[in-house]
């Protein structure tokens, strides 16, 4: 049985139900999920990330944007922008701390410069390419490995066999276990901080911003790709990326469930709502795991909700728990990919080099 | 001294011959019995709708360059040939290397490529979307409003299909339509890409200083952070300003154009006319041998070869006439692509012909606008059958449009059949707006305005 824990991340990704992104991609966690993501890719959010860093008392915080970079997006990070982390200290889903991390055209050398600021306070600056450290904190932006795998291709075709723009599966699973995202790159924010200032427990989520208004947000991996308007347009995207994680369960919380309603009972689908929102990461912060290697084997306490780490499979998880896995069997367990092709390196700053 | 392009060189050009256009890849700012395959504001190119179908068409941001992007995906679909997204990243990458190497095979490419993904996963609506893009630059206009349709019954508020939809309904002479589609995407979309179809419905409609005032508003308003696509806004108002007569403001906005990218072929053939239009033929032909380098179309040589003739350099003329005529027998595709250029070309080159007419109707049968009907008109002329050719005409000037070249062809037709006023009265029209009209044109409204 699942745990309460293991249930949130769950119902995560029905992933990519949605048709989206920039030319031909559908979204992957998070990518090219939303028109205004797909129209500013350098703000456009695939991942978060938040994980135990090498030095066990500080915690690690990755935002990834710019997917594909390189091929579909460019490399550079917006500096028309804005990109926020948000930490909820308090357990409303309200932000106590947020992180604002700026860039500016740098010199001929093609890097950007970067400053990071807490609270309104500069704590440091740095440039992109490079790790800066100061004022407590320790920061990398620059172009990295996308640590997200998923085989994005047999899912759709899973999703949609005999095209007729539905979910009408009924016949063997058949997945080709390719990864889709291997050997591609994004534009990483790795950030690094003391424990103390998360404290005990603490809520996650990022955000970015364009002009003053807000482009993209995400906690939980994919929660705007599988569950607005999965079959459908990309109508309710924006809609969904721009409301407050406090306003979450008013606002969307039936359209999760019916949404889950699809592989579920009722009760099981308004569990999983439940349990999925507010769209925050949560973290458990002296129990958080950590991203070395390719495997993930849980947090220190064994648990597999807390946080995320940059090897956590959490599209079986996922696959699993909105497919069913709950009450019996799942109409589909996994998608053939178990990890990411690159290993993490276990040091700052912990994504893979680029491709 | 005889300026003489080689012959194996010209030939290479047509192997290679562009499709519709420099930009994007299909027509739309004129139509191209007009005179060209012009660029169109098609998704995932210039002029693009953001985060576009097509963003592997257009540049975004500081991506590879397009080799490393096309071995990028070749290697994905070597290694998983069933994965059907690497086959439209591998689809949209030839389409865009077609846009900027005067490919057609490259065309081809792409459509076999995106027909096999669409073959493992048929509803995929961005893989449509991505067909329908591919489509319309090789101007299968019905196929293109097709796919576009079948991407709004599961998105209706997809903006890069009602802008497909709206594209198409134009080319197929359905101004109606794409007004209609586009007020759907002013709903959902609004921006310069919306401006700048207006700008072209406007202008097909008769409305030219709308068409102009919309272009400039699209330019206004149009990122600078994407010099692709603010090249191409640039380049409408260019456009919009020459087929106005307005030689001034067409050569800022060709210049201007051409200031973003500096090898937009379509600018420089807009400049060449410009140059020519102002009595400066070296200038226009420095334009065109630029632009016939980078994207060698059947248009833009013939307008070369027209200036060398003028200056009595005929052998290097008649190289670039034979060129393009063998573009037509390329291949299906590079015919379709250029048919209204070449069969225009052969009726102001002494080509005109039974066949020349029959290739006419079909194409007007095919794509049924106000250029489709001036078309045959022109071939009736040529051919003396001079009635038709006026109540073709008409037919023609009936849809509204308000263009140079349709006033030539109507005010030659009128002269022919008698009709000395009214037909001055048109032939003069034409020829005040200047750049409007290319060399040979001019000339021979000229000639018959003298008698």
């Amino acid at each position: 049985m699942l745990s309460k824990a293991r249930l949130t991340t769950a119902a995560l990704a029905m992933v990519v139900l949605t048709v989206g992104a920039a030319p031909f991609l559908a979204s992957g966690a998070d990518h090219l999920e939303s028109p205004n993501a797909k129209a500013n890719t350098a703000l456009d959010i695939t991942d978060i990330y938040a994980f135990d860093a090498a030095n066990a008392s500080k915690t690690v915080l990755v935002v990834n944007v710019n997917p594909l970079a390189g091929v579909v997006s460019g490399t550079k990070f917006a500096t028309n922008g804005e990109y926020r982390i948000n930490v909820d200290t308090t357990g409303d889903a309200v932000a106590d701390d947020v992180y604002r991390i700026t860039f500016a055209n740098g010199g001929p050398d093609g890097k950007q410069k970067v400053t990071l600021r807490r609270n309104g306070s500069t704590l440091l600056r740095g440039t992109t390419g490079n790790t800066s450290n100061a004022g407590g904190a320790k920061l990398f932006a620059g172009v990295r490995d996308d640590p997200f795998f998923f085989d994005l291709a047999s899912f759709l075709r899973w999703r949609d066999p005999d095209g007729d723009g539905a979910y009408t599966y009924t016949g063997p699973t058949a997945f080709d276990g390719v990864d889709f995202f291997a050997g591609t790159n994004v534009s990483s924010i790795v950030l690094e901080i003391p424990d103390a200032w998360l404290g005990a427990s603490a809520g996650v989520w990022a955000t970015t911003h364009r002009n003053g208004s807000l482009v993209d947000r995400m906690g939980k991996p994919a929660l705007a790709t599988v569950f607005m308007n999965p079959f459908g347009g990309d109508d309710q995207k924006d809609p969904y990326n721009q409301t407050a994680p406090s306003a979450d369960v008013a606002t969307w919380g039936g359209q999760f469930t019916a949404v889950l309603d699809v592989f579920n009972s009722t009760p099981t689908a308004e569990a999983i709502t439940g349990l999925l929102l507010p769209d925050v990461l949560h973290l458990d912060v002296g129990n958080l795991g950590t991203s070395t290697g390719t495997s993930f084997t849980g947090d220190k306490a064994g648990n597999i909700l807390n946080g995320r780490t940059l090897a956590e499979d959490v599209i079986d998880l996922e696959l699993f728990v909105v497919t069913g896995g709950l009450e019996g069997a799942a109409v589909l367990s996994t998608d053939g990919v178990d990890a990411n092709d690159r290993a993490f390196p276990g040091t700052f700053p912990y994504l893979a080099p680029r491709n | 001294m005889t300026r003489r392009i080689p012959r194996s060189v010209a030939f290479l050009f047509t192997a290679l011959v562009v499709a519709a256009a420099s930009y994007a890849a299909a027509p739309l700012l004129q139509p191209d019995a007009f005179g060209s395959a012009r660029p169109v504001p098609v998704p995932g190119a210039a002029g693009s709708l953001p985060g576009d179908a097509g963003s592997e068409l257009g540049s975004v941001g500081d991506r590879l360059p397009l080799p490393a992007r096309l071995s990028f995906w070749a290697a994905r679909v070597e290694a998983a040939p069933t994965d059907f997204l690497s086959l439209v990243g591998l689809a949209l990458a030839h389409a865009e290397r077609a846009r900027l190497t005067a490919d057609v095979g490259a065309y081809e490419q792409a459509l076999a490529l995106v027909d096999r993904s669409i073959s493992l996963v048929p509803a995929y609506p961005p893989t449509i979307r991505a067909r329908a893009a591919i489509r319309f630059a090789t101007h299968d206009f019905a196929g293109a409003e097709a796919d576009a349709r079948a991407v709004l019954e599961s998105a209706p508020d997809d903006p890069s299909a009602l802008a497909v939809l709206g594209d198409a309904a134009l080319e197929l002479g359905r101004p109606d339509d794409a007004a209609a589609a586009y007020a759907r995407l002013e709903v959902v979309a609004p921006g310069p890409w919306l401006d700048v179809r207006r700008a072209r419905l406007a202008y097909a409609t008769g409305d030219r200083s709308g068409a102009i005032q919309l272009a400039t508003r699209a330019r206004a308003i149009a990122p600078d952070a994407d010099p692709e696509n603010l090249g191409f806004y640039h380049y409408a108002v260019g456009e919009f300003g020459r087929l106005a007569g307005d030689a001034r403001m067409a050569r800022i906005g060709f210049e201007a154009a051409l200031s973003v990218r500096p090898d937009d072929p379509a600018a420089l053939v807009g400049l060449a006319r410009v140059a020519a239009s102002e009595g400066s033929p070296e200038e226009a032909i420095a334009a065109l041998e630029r632009a016939t380098a980078i994207a060698p179309q059947p248009e833009s040589l013939a307008l070369l070869g027209d200036l060398l003739a003028a200056r009595d350099e005929a052998e290097a003329a008649a190289d670039l006439y034979e060129t393009v005529r063998l573009t037509g027998e390329l291949g299906r595709l590079a015919g379709a692509l250029y048919d209204r250029q070449l069969l225009g070309f052969e009726l102001d080159h002494g080509g005109a012909s039974e066949a020349i007419l029959a290739q006419a109707r079909a194409s007007l049968e095919a794509r049924p606008d106000a250029a489709g009907h001036d078309l045959v008109a022109w071939a009736l002329r040529r051919l003396g059958r001079l009635d038709e050719a006026a109540a073709m005409s008409d037919r023609a000037r009936a849809t509204g449009i308000d263009d140079a070249r349709v006033a030539f062809h109507a005010g030659a037709i009128a002269l022919a059949r008698g009709d000395a006023r009214g037909g001055e009265a048109l032939l003069r029209e034409a020829l005040a707006r200047g750049p409007a009209l290319d060399p040979v044109e001019r000339a021979e409204a000229e000639q018959l305005l003298r008698g």
